[in-house]
């Protein structure tokens, strides 16, 4: 039990995000985390889902638009990571691998909401009387949520990871389970497309 | 050529998703007492979850699985004696006192929540049987002793319950704690069937 947690024997792969890690201690890492819980130590995962549960519900609020989805993904999330914990394989991060989960859940959920909606297919025209000019309100906060809403989900995911969830393509692509290239398009597409829904905001 | 994803719209609108979303007490709550009955798999090593599927709408539906895998009398006697020293559960049946369910039994039980805060300007009930939300069940003030009390109709079986006292979520002081290894930080009441 001595050498446990020797850092020299860490692997690299853990990646520190700010963003993501608010309280982050420099040295209890989260494969050490996990480790601990497999070893018999659950409240070991109460620290994993206290480090996690902040970037989950951003990203779960930011793809599923509503708090009680985010929160029910989210929470899905956490049990099935820890259900599946002995899956885990340090080759990822952590991070990765529960994101993974988070993005599959999320996937879920909007696929059984658009089986109960009115399937709609958006088109162009009719996403821009969406955000017609006179229902504007010139903040950038209160149009975001429509713009984000607009996207395809493909797009809004590739987007929020990228963007907001500063993961890498390469991370984008265990999360995802989409190629580089796709997702390099799927950014990009949603980059060019909440440009131009969003300027005209930013211009009235 | 500038990469789009780099404009200074592009960072204006990610500086703007990247707020945080605040994660609410009732919710980790929720969480945590869902991650003290669910079962951790090791390799090599099959063990038997509380539900095999994770339904969490309606959460009425985890508390039934909670309660289905209800411990014999060993067991519960256990949870009991554990607190020993303590006074009795705050939460005690309006009849009789507290014997375990197997679950099923359709009918429920008049069940009465106590909890001494004489400063508290507001408490609430949360717990499995109402999805943890503190707007639900508000307890009502004695004045006389500060005692704030409500009774409540639970279906027999185990429930996990904590109060919100002025928005922060407390665990009942004088309850059984809500797994043996102190996972959850919240309470657990047996209702009986009879």
């Amino acid at each position: 039990m001595a050498a446990r947690h020797s850092p020299a024997d860490e692997p690299s792969a853990d990646r520190v995000t700010p963003r993501a890690h608010p309280g982050f201690n420099a040295q209890v890492t989260d494969a050490m985390l996990v480790r601990e819980v497999l070893g018999g130590d659950r409240r070991a995962f109460t620290t994993l889902v206290e480090r996690f549960s902040p970037a989950c519900m951003r990203l779960a609020m930011r793809m599923l638009l509503n708090r009680q989805d985010a929160e029910d993904a989210t929470q899905e999330t956490f049990v099935r990571a820890y259900r599946a914990l002995h899956r885990y394989r340090d080759t990822d991060t952590f991070h990765t691998w529960l994101f993974q989960i988070l993005v599959n859940r999320c996937r879920s959920m909007l696929a059984r909401e658009r089986r109960w909606a009115m399937l709609v297919v958006p088109d162009d025209r009719a996403l821009e009387q969406a955000v017609a000019p006179r229902q504007q309100t010139g903040e950038l906060r209160d149009e975001l949520g429509r713009a984000l809403a607009s996207l395809p989900t493909e797009q809004r995911e590739a987007f929020l990871l990228k963007h907001v969830e500063m993961l890498s393509y390469k991370e984008m692509a265990v999360v995802t389970g989409a190629r580089i290239p796709a997702l390099k398009m799927r950014v990009k597409r949603a980059c060019e497309r909440l440009q131009s829904l969003l300027e005209e905001v930013v211009d009235a | 050529m500038p990469d789009a994803g780099e404009s200074p719209m592009i960072q204006a609108i990610s500086r703007e998703l990247a707020e945080p979303v605040p994660v609410r007490e009732e919710w980790r709550a929720a969480l945590l007492s869902e991650l003290a009955t669910t079962e951790l798999r090791r390799e090599g090593f099959v063990a038997r979850l509380a539900g095999s599927s994770i339904r969490l709408r309606p959460l009425v539906a985890a508390a039934a699985a909670i309660a289905f895998t209800v411990f014999g009398a060993g067991v519960t006697a256990l949870v009991l004696l554990r607190d020993g020293a303590r006074n009795l559960p705050a939460a005690r049946e309006v009849a009789a006192s507290i014997v375990p369910s197997y679950g099923g039994a359709t009918s429920q039980r008049e069940v009465e929540f106590v909890l001494s805060a004489p400063m508290a300007r507001h408490v609430a009930l949360v717990g499995d049987f109402n999805r943890w939300d503190p707007a639900l069940v508000p307890l009502s003030r004695d004045p006389e002793t500060g005692e704030w009390r409500i009774a409540v109709r639970l279906p027999p079986g185990r429930h996990v319950y904590a109060f919100v006292v002025d928005g922060d979520l407390v665990a009942d002081p004088t309850a059984a704690r809500a797994a043996a290894d102190d996972f959850g930080q919240n309470s657990v009441i047996m209702v009986s069937s009879r």
